[in-house]
C-alpha cells in the first residue's frame, strides 16, 4: 500500500475519534482531496462516505449532498463500488436536509423522492422511510393534504432495517403534532423520549428543545426551564443543531433571562453565520429578533455583545443598539421567508414570521428555584 | 368470562434468551438476584438475620451431566406464592413493569427462574418459606411448560435451592472454573459471604470486599489498597484514584486515572453495580461524557435500570447522579491543581482532552485550568500559560490546512499561530476572551493574513501587470487567480489561499462531471450564481526570483515558471498534487533542464530569456 493510501485510511480512522462538527468535517475533506488525488475509486468512495456523514452530522449537508450525489453516480455506473445499504440509508439524510435549501425548486426536489422511491423498490425494501420523507417535505411548504396522506402510508408501511430508529421516527411525528397546532399530543408522544425510554445519537437533544414552546404554552414552565437546561449543554456546541437551539433562545428571550440570551445569541450566530440550511437560519433570526424586540420594549438601548466581523451588522466597538439588531434580524427572516415563498409557490414563511411575532404574549417570570436545582 | 392467553414457554424462553439477555451466562446472575432478593425481603422481617449464598457443582454419577445446586438461606416460597411466581411466567408482558420495582420479589423470581431455561432442560426448585408456618415444597418445571408440585417428607431450613441439570450444549456454562468466576463477576460486591463447592473443595468467592467499605489507618494504606483492588479489577497499574459518593442514587465506588491517554473512539466502559450485583460492564450516562479518563467501579443502591437490566433509565436521579459523581472528578482536579502540581502536570499531559472538555463546558474550571492546558503552535506545543508569556494577542486558526500553510509565513512574521483544529481547542480559546477580557482572542487565516502584506508601489503595479495578467490566464484551468504583494518570508516565492466557498463549488464542478441530469441541476442549483475562484496564488515582490520572473519576455519561459511556483505553492500549502500537477512538475522540471542544457551550448546564457 503506498504512503498515501496509508494516510488516508489513517485520517478515515481518526475521524471516529472526533465528535461531530467542523474539525471532524474538515478532516474528511482532507481525506478526500488526498484520495482524488491517489486513490482509487473504491478508496474515493469510501472517503466520501465517511464525509457524507460527517457533514450531515457536523451542520454542513450542502457538502452531504454534493459527495452523495458523485457517490450515487459511481454506484450507477459501477453497483460493486458502492455499499447499495450504505447509499439508501444515506438517501434518507439527504432528503431530509434538501428542502431547507430555497435554491432547489420543488420539482427537483419531488424528483429527488422518486428517485429515492425507485431504488427502494428495486432494493426490494419498505417504503417506509420514503414516505416518511414524503410527509416531511409536504409539511414544509404547509400541503397539509398530502403531508396527511404520508404520515398513514409511513406509519402503515412495514418496519424493515431501513427505517429509522424509534426515537427519530417518534421525533418526526411529534413534529407534526406541533405543526398541527396540537401541543398537548406532541407532549405526549415526547414523552417515552422525555423520561429516557426512547433515544438515539440526537435524541432526546433536539426534544427537549422541540417541547420548550408547548410546555410555555401550557403554562408548565419549570419544566421548560429543566428541559431547557439538560437539553442546551447536548446541543449548543455543534452547528447542526442551530435549529434546537433557537428553541433555547426563544426560552430564555420569553423567561426574561436576556443576560444569558445574548450570550447564547452571539454563540449560535457563528453557527448561523456558517451553516448554508436557510430554513435553519430563518428560525434562528426570527428567535434573534424576539430576544431583541423584547429588550427594545423593555427600555434597552444598547448591547455590547462579541460578534464576529463577517456578521453584516458588525460594529468594531462591540456597541450595538437594540432596535437595530432586531430591525436587522426581523430584515434577514423576511429575505429568507420570501425565498421561501417564492421556491414554495405559497406565503407559508410569511406565516410563520406572523405566528412568532404572537410569541411575546408568552413572556413569563423565570422561575428560580427550580434553576438551582439542576445545576 | 375472562379468558387466559396459552402461551408458549419455550417461545417465551426463545425471545428471552435471544433478546432481552445479552448471553446465556446471565442465567447465573438472575439465581444471584434472586438469592439476594429473597435474603433482603427475610431482613425485613428479622433484622439480626444473616444472608449465605451457596453453590454447589455436582456431577450426575450415571449420566456424567454437570447439575448445579444453588442454595439461599432467604425468605423462601409458600405454596402459594409458587403459584403467583408460575403465573407471573405466563404474563411475559408483566417483566417491563415488574424489572424497576424489585419489590414485586415473587414476580421477579419466576422471571428469573426463565433465564435458567436456556442452559437447562429441567428446573427444581426445593423452598420453604420462612414465615410461621412454612412447608417444604418442592416445584419441578420443564422446558415444555408442566411442572409439578409435591410436598418434601423431610425437614429443611427456611430458604430456596435450585437445581439445574445441564442440558446438551451448555456444557461450557457449568464448568467448575465458569462457575467460580461468573459467580465472583456478578455477586463479588455481595456483603455476606457467596460459597462455591466443586470437585477441589469449597471456597467463598467474596471475601475481599471493595476498599470503600473499609476503614485505613493511613492515607498511604489507602492508596495501596485501592489500587490494588483497580489491579485486580481490570488487570492496570493506574494512575491513581478517585472516590466517588454520590446520596441520590445512593452510588458508592472508585474512578481510576487510566495510565495511558485513551483514544476518544472508546468511551465509557465503566463496571457498574446495582444493589451489588453487577449491572454492567459497558453502562453509560452513569458518568459525565467528559469523564473518558478515567475506569470506575461504582455500587448504586437507588438507580433504575432498564428492562434488560444491563444499564439505567436516563431520569431526573440518573442526571443528578452524573453531575455529582462529575463534581467528584471535579474536587479531585481541583486538589491536585492547589497541592500536588507534579501530579497535575503530569495528569494533563496523558488527559488534557479530558481537561479540555471539562474546561469548554465549567467557566470556574476553566478559569483554573485553562493556563496548564497544551495547543499545537507554530512554534510546537506549549501551555496557553507559556503561550501568554510571549504573546499578548491569542492567534488561532481554524483549520488543520490553514494552520500548516500559515504557520511558517506566521513564524516569519514572528507571530505565533495556535492550531484550533484539534477538537475543544478553537472554542477554548474563544471562550478565553469571554472569561479574561483583558486579553484579545484573534481568528486568522491565510487570507487574513495576506491583509498585512504590504502592496506594491503604482510604478511597481505598473510593471507588473503583465506578468499578472498572464499569471490569471495560466491559472484560470486550476480556479486559481493570481495576484502579488510583498511579504515575509522573503525566500517563499508565493503563496497558495485557499477559500472555503470555492473549494465547495469546485466539489460541485467535480461531481456534475459524473452525476445525471437531475442531480447535476440540483447541483447547479445549488452552486447559485455567484463566481468565486477556488484559490489565489499570491506572489511575493520580496522575493528575488519572482522580481526576475516579472520581467521574463519569453512567453512560454513565463507560462512554465507560473506552472512550476503553482505547484511548489501547492506543496508548500501541504496540498495534495492530482494527476495534472504532477504532470506541470515533471514537464516543467523537464522543460528547465532542457533549457539549461541548451544555453551550455549557447554563450548568451542569461540574455535569451531575462533582461
Amino acid at each position: 500500500m503506498s504512503a498515501e493510501r496509508t494516510k488516508i485510511y489513517q485520517l478515515l480512522q481518526q475521524l471516529d475519534d472526533l465528535d461531530h462538527g467542523d474539525a471532524q468535517i474538515e478532516l474528511a475533506e482532507e481525506a478526500v482531496r488526498l484520495a482524488d488525488a491517489h486513490g482509487d475509486l473504491e478508496l474515493r468512495v469510501d472517503a466520501r462516505m465517511e464525509l457524507i456523514s460527517a457533514a450531515t452530522f457536523g451542520g454542513s449537508p450542502e457538502k452531504a449532498l454534493v459527495a452523495f450525489s458523485w457517490c450515487l453516480a459511481q454506484y450507477d455506473q459501477d453497483p460493486e463500488l458502492v455499499s447499495d445499504y450504505d447509499l439508501l440509508w444515506k438517501y434518507k439524510w439527504i432528503v431530509n436536509e434538501a428542502p431547507g435549501f430555497p435554491q432547489i425548486p420543488q420539482a427537483q426536489l419531488l424528483a429527488m423522492l422518486d428517485d429515492m422511491e425507485r431504488r427502494y423498490q428495486q432494493a426490494g425494501v419498505s417504503l417506509r422511510p420514503v414516505y416518511q420523507f414524503r410527509h416531511q417535505t409536504a409539511r414544509f411548504w404547509n400541503d397539509q393534504a398530502t403531508a396527511e396522506l404520508y404520515l398513514r402510508k409511513w406509519l402503515d408501511a412495514p418496519r424493515d432495517y431501513f427505517a429509522d430508529c424509534a426515537a427519530c421516527e417518534l421525533s418526526s411525528q411529534i413534529e407534526h403534532e406541533l405543526y398541527l397546532g396540537k401541543d398537548e399530543s406532541a407532549l405526549a408522544k415526547a414523552q417515552p423520549i422525555l423520561n429516557g425510554r426512547v433515544r438515539c445519537s440526537t435524541i432526546p437533544h433536539t426534544t427537549y428543545a422541540k417541547v420548550l414552546l408547548p410546555l410555555i404554552r401550557q403554562q408548565r414552565h419549570d419544566e421548560a426551564v429543566r428541559y431547557h437546561q439538560k437539553g442546551y449543554r447536548l446541543t449548543a456546541n455543534n452547528k447542526d443543531f442551530l435549529d434546537s437551539n433557537h428553541h433555547h433562545l426563544q426560552l430564555l428571550a420569553l423567561g426574561g433571562k436576556h443576560g444569558k440570551a445574548v450570550k447564547v445569541f452571539e454563540k449560535q450566530l457563528l453557527h448561523a453565520l456558517a451553516v448554508k440550511n436557510q430554513e435553519h437560519q430563518f428560525h434562528f433570526y426570527l428567535a434573534a429578533w424576539l430576544l431583541f424586540d423584547l429588550m427594545r420594549e423593555q427600555g434597552r438601548k444598547t448591547v455590547r455583545l462579541r460578534l464576529p466581523a463577517d456578521f453584516p451588522a458588525y460594529q468594531e466597538t462591540g456597541q450595538y443598539d437594540v432596535a437595530g439588531l432586531a430591525d436587522h434580524c426581523m430584515q434577514r427572516a423576511q429575505q429568507l421567508a420570501a425565498t421561501f415563498n417564492r421556491r414554495n409557490g405559497n406565503e407559508y414563511f410569511t406565516q410563520l414570521i406572523a405566528a412568532a411575532t404572537q410569541l411575546k404574549a408568552l413572556c413569563f417570570p423565570w422561575p428560580e428555584q427550580s434553576a438551582s436545582a439542576a445545576n | 368470562m375472562a379468558h387466559k392467553f396459552q402461551i408458549d414457554l419455550s417461545g417465551i424462553i426463545q425471545l428471552l434468551s435471544s433478546h432481552l439477555y445479552s448471553s446465556p451466562q446471565v442465567y447465573l446472575r438472575e439465581l444471584l438476584q434472586n438469592g439476594v432478593d429473597a435474603i433482603s425481603a427475610r431482613k425485613q422481617s428479622e433484622p439480626q438475620h444473616e444472608g449465605r449464598i451457596h453453590l454447589h457443582l455436582l456431577s450426575d454419577a450415571e449420566t456424567n451431566t454437570p447439575t448445579l445446586v444453588f442454595a439461599d438461606n432467604g425468605i423462601g416460597l409458600t405454596e402459594d406464592e409458587i403459584h403467583r411466581f408460575l403465573a407471573t411466567i405466563g404474563q411475559s408482558s408483566k417483566r417491563g413493569a415488574a424489572a424497576f420495582d424489585r419489590h414485586d420479589f415473587i414476580g421477579q423470581f419466576g422471571i428469573g427462574l426463565l433465564s435458567c431455561f436456556v442452559v437447562s432442560d429441567e428446573i427444581v426448585v426445593q423452598t420453604r418459606s420462612s414465615k410461621a408456618d412454612g412447608k417444604a415444597l418442592e416445584w419441578c418445571g420443564r422446558a415444555d411448560g408442566t411442572y409439578s408440585i409435591t410436598a418434601l417428607p423431610t425437614e429443611r431450613a427456611p430458604g430456596t435451592s435450585v437445581t439445574l441439570r445441564c442440558k446438551p450444549g451448555s456444557e461450557e456454562f457449568f464448568a467448575a472454573d465458569r462457575i467460580e468466576e461468573l459467580a465472583r463477576h456478578f455477586g463479588g460486591l455481595l456483603p455476606y459471604p457467596i460459597t462455591v463447592t466443586t470437585s477441589a473443595g469449597t471456597r467463598q468467592i467474596n471475601e475481599e470486599q471493595p476498599p470503600w467499605r473499609e476503614e485505613f489507618v493511613s492515607p498511604d494504606q489507602e492508596r495501596e489498597a485501592y489500587l490494588q483492588y483497580g489491579r485486580q479489577m481490570f488487570g492496570l497499574e493506574f494512575f491513581d484514584y478517585i472516590k466517588l459518593q454520590s446520596h441520590v442514587g445512593a452510588v458508592q465506588g472508585v474512578a481510576f486515572v487510566l495510565p495511558f491517554s485513551p483514544s476518544l473512539a472508546v468511551k465509557k466502559t465503566h463496571r457498574v453495580y446495582l444493589k451489588n450485583m453487577l449491572l454492567s460492564e459497558t453502562a453509560e450516562g452513569l458518568l459525565p461524557e467528559w469523564a473518558f479518563f478515567v475506569k470506575s467501579v461504582v455500587n448504586a443502591n437507588d438507580l433504575r435500570p432498564t428492562a434488560s437490566r444491563e444499564s439505567f433509565y436516563e431520569d431526573d436521579a440518573l442526571a443528578t447522579t452524573r453531575e455529582t459523581l462529575g463534581g467528584c472528578l471535579r474536587a479531585y482536579l481541583l486538589d491536585l491543581a492547589q497541592h500536588d502540581k507534579p501530579r497535575l502536570q503530569k495528569l494533563i499531559s496523558l488527559h488534557y482532552m479530558s481537561i479540555k472538555a471539562l474546561a469548554v463546558a465549567d467557566d470556574d474550571f476553566y478559569r483554573i485550568f485553562i493556563e496548564w492546558l497544551p495547543f499545537e503552535t507554530s512554534q510546537g506545543w506549549m501551555s496557553l500559560g507559556e503561550y501568554l508569556k510571549q504573546n499578548s494577542v491569542i492567534r488561532y486558526v481554524r483549520e488543520l490546512d490553514q494552520f500548516r500553510q500559515i504557520a511558517s509565513i506566521a513564524s516569519a512574521q514572528s507571530l505565533c499561530i495556535i492550531n484550533g483544529s484539534y477538537a475543544y481547542d478553537a472554542e477554548l480559546l474563544r471562550n478565553y476572551e469571554e472569561l479574561f477580557p483583558e486579553t484579545m482572542v484573534e481568528q486568522v487565516n491565510a487570507a487574513t493574513l495576506t491583509h498585512s502584506f504590504d502592496f506594491l508601489t503604482l510604478d511597481e503595479q505598473d510593471s507588473t501587470a503583465d506578468f499578472l495578467q498572464r499569471a490569471d490566464d495560466v491559472l484560470q484551468t486550476f480556479q486559481c487567480v493570481a495576484d502579488i504583494r510583498r511579504f515575509a518570508p522573503r525566500d517563499l516565492p508565493a503563496l497558495y489561499i485557499v477559500s472555503s466557498d470555492g473549494a465547495f463549488r469546485r466539489s460541485i464542478t467535480q461531481a456534475k462531471e459524473v452525476t445525471d441530469s437531475l442531480w447535476s441541476s440540483v447541483l447547479d442549483n445549488l452552486a447559485g450564481d455567484e463566481e468565486t475562484a477556488e484559490a489565489q496564488l499570491c506572489f511575493n515582490y520580496n522575493n528575488s526570483l519572482v522580481q526576475k520572473l516579472t520581467r521574463v519576455q519569453d512567453k512560454e519561459m513565463a507560462t512554465r515558471l507560473i506552472q512550476l511556483l503553482y505547484v511548489q505553492a501547492l506543496l508548500f500549502g501541504h496540498r495534495p498534487l492530482h494527476a495534472r500537477e504532477m504532470r506541470l512538475l515533471n514537464e516543467g522540471l523537464l522543460g528547465l533542464i532542457e533549457w539549461r542544457v541548451d544555453s551550455l551550448d549557447n554563450v548568451d546564457i542569461a540574455g535569451g530569456w531575462i533582461q
